[in-house]
């Protein structure tokens, strides 16, 4: 596109509250109730473009639920989820094709166990963008490659560690070039062995310009990789800032609790 | 004493149409009334998973009223009610009044079955889905019914044989000579030889259909528990089939 074309794109994708049209994600007054319980109370934050934003807190924070809102796996009770430039609760938004710029990768439950290996990679390609097999697969097994496993492609899920099925379930999200990553916890229910490959293949994709969000306990990975850091507690965002001011500087007794117990 | 049962003379005389006719009208009316309860079984189950009470109640209302009627009842009103309402679907075929009814009746059953199935598919699986953009129905059919119905495949296939037996009641409608099923055939053979020795054929050929078919869900389950067992694929359930 030239320079002229992409100036009137941003200037009509521009919120009118103004925001960047670099903004990925935005949450503006956010809240979640289920039944009488306020699991997110009205957290504000955006995320720009390519960059990387973790959130951290204890459980029960209403980290999940903030994630889940990005894809609209839940939908907030008030206030507006943004994302790449569209309100979500607007009708004349489409959630599906905003869902397939919108890659997901789960705690647990990630490869579907009927299907080996490549066959769960190849499925998004198939079933939501329509790739006929062979090229479904192609594009599959070059995903594979590259984050290492391409010898697993045969095997079944339950044959695999739960390192390479995470590995495996990333490959998946990323064949649909998607822009947003999300990430719930993918490495809490490994063994530690298997953690870090995991986590380095993550932070490899800050480098493709993907903008990733990434709920974890794991606060090194949070140190090294965030460019933005979000700590939640009882649904309340207390305190976002970088890296270097979250972990190094926390303005709160709760994260300067949380910290000392985790760390 | 003389036994009811036995007459080889009628045996040899029954057996030989019981084969080529009876059984045949059996299994085609079986695999009808298999495929009408499949695809409204599906149903059944797809609704009583659904976000909405109004759709609950609608898919419990129906298997509730279907399982608590005599099969024999369900059937009648059914086959005999449609046309004489006027609801002409299968024309004057007596044959597509008896498996609409056959199938219908079974769809509570299978829906119940698939229910189970589809509800122990975890829901993350479904997540992952929606998450890649696709819509409801493909979700359906990608995701919840590849992978739940592994873990109901042996009671699907019990439900089938049932069908096969349950076919026996069509008798009530009164099918053509032509049309006749296995039991059909055998009690107008009664009626026509005063005997009962045609009885003991059609249990001959209902056993050469059917055994054969309770093996093969034998084979099946066991090939089922060695592929996935308790601990493969991931597969965690929490409610039984």
């Amino acid at each position: 596109m030239t320079q002229s074309q992409t100036d009137t794109t941003a200037a009509s994708q521009a919120g009118n509250d103004g925001q960047s049209d670099r903004t990925a994600v935005s949450f503006d007054h956010v809240s979640k109730r289920f039944g009488g319980r306020t699991v997110v109370d009205s957290v504000s934050f955006t995320v720009e473009q390519g960059s990387t934003a973790v959130i951290i807190g204890p459980s029960g924070s209403g980290k999940s639920t903030v994630l889940r809102m990005i894809n609209q796996l839940e939908t907030p009770t008030s206030g507006t989820v943004r994302v790449l430039g569209k309100d979500l609760a607007d009708p004349a938004t489409d959630i599906r094709a905003l869902r397939s710029s919108i890659g997901m990768v789960f705690q647990h439950y990630s490869l579907f166990p009927q299907l080996n290996v490549v066959d769960n990679v190849a499925f998004p390609l198939r079933h939501a963008q329509g790739l006929d097999k062979a090229a479904a697969r192609k594009a599959a097994l070059e995903a594979l490659e590259q984050v290492g496993i391409a010898k697993l492609a045969n095997h079944y899920p339950d044959q695999i560690s739960g390192g390479e099925r995470q590995r495996a379930a990333i490959a998946r999200a990323l064949t649909t070039k998607p822009k947003i990553m999300l990430f719930d916890e993918v490495t809490s229910a490994l063994d530690p062995e298997h953690v870090k490959s995991v986590l380095e293949l993550i932070a490899g994709l800050k480098d493709q310009g993907i903008t990733l969000v990434v709920v974890t306990h794991e606060m090194r990975f949070a140190r090294q990789a965030a460019d933005t850091v979000l700590y939640m507690d009882g649904g309340h965002l207390l305190e976002t800032g970088s890296s270097d001011e979250i972990f190094n500087h926390p303005r709160s007794e709760r994260l300067q609790a949380f910290l000392s117990a985790v760390e | 004493m003389k036994n009811p049962f036995v007459d080889w003379d009628i045996y040899r005389q029954v057996f030989p149409t019981y084969i080529t006719q009876g059984l045949g009208n059996t299994i085609l009316l079986s695999l009808l009334a298999a495929l009408i309860g499949t695809v409204f079984g599906i149903l059944l189950g797809a609704l009583a998973g659904s976000r909405h009470i109004v759709i609950r109640a609608v898919s419990a209302v129906y298997t509730n009223i279907m399982r608590a009627l005599p099969a024999m009842l369900t059937i009648y009103m059914i086959g005999q009610g449609l046309p004489l309402a006027g609801i002409k679907l299968f024309g004057d075929s007596t044959y597509g009044y008896a498996a609409f009814a056959i199938g219908l009746m079974e769809a509570a059953y299978l829906g119940e079955i698939f229910r189970s199935g589809m509800q122990s598919v975890d829901r993350t699986y479904v997540e992952s889905g929606i998450s890649f953009g696709l819509p409801q129905w493909k979700i359906l059919a990608t995701i919840i019914l590849p992978i739940g119905i592994r873990r109901i495949i042996p009671a699907l296939a019990n439900q089938y044989i049932l069908i096969i037996k349950s076919t026996s009641l069509v008798y009530l409608l009164g099918l053509s000579i032509e049309q006749r099923d296995l039991f059909s055939m055998a009690k107008d053979d009664v009626g026509l030889t005063g005997s009962l020795a045609p009885l003991v054929m059609a249990g001959v050929a209902y056993m050469i259909l059917i055994l054969p078919l309770t093996w093969l869900v034998e084979w099946l389950n066991k090939r089922l528990n060695r592929r996935y067992g308790t601990a493969g694929g991931g597969l965690e359930s929490n409610t039984e089939a």
